[in-house]
């Protein structure tokens, strides 16, 4: 079971990933991991840096992909992000903003897509 | 979508409206906020409201919800503020076609989509009469406290679904016109008819009832202190209009009124543990909330085991006990509520109880006993007007009790009611409704005196050193004998009368 969620949460970031690189959006890591947790996708787009976190939910009967994300879930990407921009100082000069967004991705029990939707900004509050 | 729902906040005893601002962005983070500083109680309306809905065949937007109240700087508190939230996001989901005239909207939400009984729908009714707002919705076991308030139409909901459907022209609810209430018959413990003899603190009461006056009962255990004050309410005078309305809205804001209740025509009898905190007495809180004092307002506040109650307490109703009203400033803001009360007060002469009792020897130590009168100040004493002292009843008396019946409360009432007339007759132009109420000025100029009743009031000045206020507090109690004799002046015989009564200050 553990390793099952693994491969849907690889799964899961291989299609936001996809979603997000057609939009114009480009890679800069992912799987971004520290001891107090992990950022799944760190992008850019137009010079601003992209936090996201993917989450995907299969089948509709265990409650929506939006109500996973806590603030409490916000604030521990945000202190990662911290780490990260810590870690490659010359990301921090370069670039002209941060951001957190977050893609949430519905499926049915058999896996195929049904909904793919891409927050922008979001605020803990 | 952005909709405007009305509804009401109270701060102490005043309200002021509401506007339930509710915004669904469906772009947003999904999520629902709730502004405007409410406190636990409305932030604990989001899961209400989500739950209600879905329990009434809703589907809950997956949308970012901000609802602000507005004005956003006024603390708010309580529930309800569910159904206009409810209603706010059924309007921005363009569910329900809010009414376009000004119309409030008050209640709690239960989680299967019913309205609950909400405490303030009265003060929430007396708002909309003011600010000219014609209708109210509100929950149905709440409706009969507005429907007591002439002019505005009151439509009791039952559930979500049927105010939906109201909204949406299916199923009309037919609003609850004018209710004029009947007076109700008062049920005290005791009649006056059961307690065997203590004549004298019988008619004490009974002058203390006609005048609004405050009592002190001193006695030893099992004189019947506790049960001639239990007795008390079956000879109250009933609740004037006015009083009766102002009565309502502080049992209406404590949440005291029970569901399907209206109108409290009688007068309130609160009988307090002598454990009580001063903020439960007096009242308080960091969102000011009436104490018992404002819950006796126009009533009795019985005080059994007066020495027993803890000094600041008691000093603490000074200040009330003069005015007639207690304003509790707090950092949330100052609220005045009304606290216009009768005391009565009981206590046994010392710890024991014994003191001067003829049949029992008193045990306690000199110093005991000092210490134990002690509790009771001077200036607190001072403002009450009538003293007993009661003295145990002899238990041969209590047998053979059929013969020796009093008169029954009823009958003391007959009196009571004829004299609070006479009273109300003299205060029509004034502000006050009783004789104890009076102030100096009034005191002057209502309590004429015959010529003997003037010279035994200049010896009883000489031979008792009155202080100015048990002066006054006197011509009161002798003002309401007169009244109870049907007397224009005071005679001599209503002024040695009231002179049985005064505070002394030592008791035994």
């Amino acid at each position: 079971m553990k390793k099952f969620n693994y491969q849907k949460g690889n799964w899961g970031e291989g299609i936001a990933r996809q979603f997000l690189e057609k939009k114009g959006f480009c890679l800069i890591t992912s799987n971004f991991r520290t001891k107090w947790g992990e950022i799944d996708l760190i992008m850019e787009e137009n010079k601003t840096v992209v936090f996201v976190e993917v989450k995907l939910k299969m089948g509709e009967n265990y409650g929506l992909p939006e109500e996973m994300i806590s603030p409490r879930k916000l604030r521990k990407i945000k202190k990662v992000a911290e780490i990260f921009l810590r870690d490659h100082p010359d990301l921090k000069e370069k670039k002209e903003g941060f951001r957190f967004d977050a893609v949430c991705i519905v499926t049915d029990e058999r896996g195929s897509l049904k909904r793919i939707s891409h927050y922008e900004n979001l605020v803990a509050d | 979508m952005l909709t405007k729902v009305l509804s009401v906040a109270s701060l102490g005893l005043k309200t002021i409206p509401v506007e339930v601002e509710v915004n669904i962005n469906k772009k947003g983070f999904p999520g629902f906020q709730i502004i405007g500083l409410g406190n636990k109680a409305v932030e604990e309306a989001k899961e209400r409201v989500r739950t209600a809905l879905v329990n009434s065949g809703i589907s809950f937007p997956t949308a970012k919800i901000v609802v602000n109240l507005a004005p956003a700087d006024v603390p708010k508190e309580g529930t309800c503020y569910d159904l206009p939230i409810a209603l706010g996001i059924l309007g921005a989901l363009g569910l329900v076609k809010l009414p376009k005239k000004k119309v409030l909207f008050y209640g709690e939400l239960s989680l299967d989509g019913s309205l609950r009984h909400t405490k303030g729908v009265f003060l929430l009714a007396i708002t909309a009469r003011e600010k000219g707002i014609k209708e109210v919705f509100i929950p149905y076991l709440s409706a009969n406290e507005a429907a007591v308030v002439e002019g505005i139409k009151v439509f009791p909901v039952k559930t979500l679904r049927q105010l939906t459907a109201h909204f949406n022209g299916i199923e009309k609810i037919s609003p609850w016109r004018f209710k004029k209430m009947e007076e109700e018959e008062v049920v005290s413990d005791f009649d006056f008819a059961e307690i065997i003899g203590q004549e004298q603190a019988k008619r004490a009461l009974e002058i203390a009832a006609a005048g609004g006056h405050n009592v002190f009962m001193q006695g030893p255990p099992g004189a019947g202190k506790t049960m001639l004050a239990r007795a008390l309410p079956g000879i109250l005078p009933p609740l004037s209009e006015e009083e009766s309305l102002e009565v309502t809205k502080i049992y209406s804001l404590s949440g005291n009124i029970p569901p399907g209740g209206s109108l409290i025509r009688t007068r309130p009898f609160r009988a307090v543990h002598h454990t009580v905190s001063r903020v439960g007495l007096i009242g308080g809180g960091s969102q000011p909330h009436p104490g018992e004092i404002s819950l006796a307002h126009s009533g009795v506040l019985f005080l059994d085991e007066l020495p027993e109650f803890s000094r600041s307490v008691l000093e603490a109703l000074r200040q009330p006990l003069e005015d007639g009203e207690v304003n509790i400033a707090r950092a949330a803001g100052s609220v005045k509520f009304p606290a216009r009360f009768m005391l009565v007060a009981a206590a046994n002469p010392c710890p024991c109880g014994f003191l001067g009792d003829p049949y029992h020897q008193c045990r306690c130590s000199p110093r005991q006993i000092a210490r134990y009168q002690n509790k009771l100040s001077g200036p607190l004493m001072d403002r009450i007007d009538i003293h007993l002292t009661l003295s145990p009843v002899k238990t041969k008396n209590l047998m053979g009790h059929q013969k020796a019946k009093g008169e029954s409360s009823a009958t003391i009432r007959r009196r009571v009611v004829k004299a609070r007339q006479v009273q109300q007759k003299r205060f029509a132009d004034l502000k006050i409704h009783s004789n104890a109420e009076m102030g100096n000025k009034e005191v002057k100029k209502f309590c004429p005196l015959t010529s003997e009743a003037d010279a035994l009031l200049h010896q009883a000045v000489a031979n008792f050193h009155l202080s100015a206020r048990s002066f006054f507090r006197l011509l009161k109690v002798a003002r309401t004998i007169a009244d109870l004799e049907g007397e224009e002046k005071i005679t001599a015989s209503c002024l040695a009368e009231a002179l049985q009564y005064r505070f002394r200050f030592s008791s035994s």
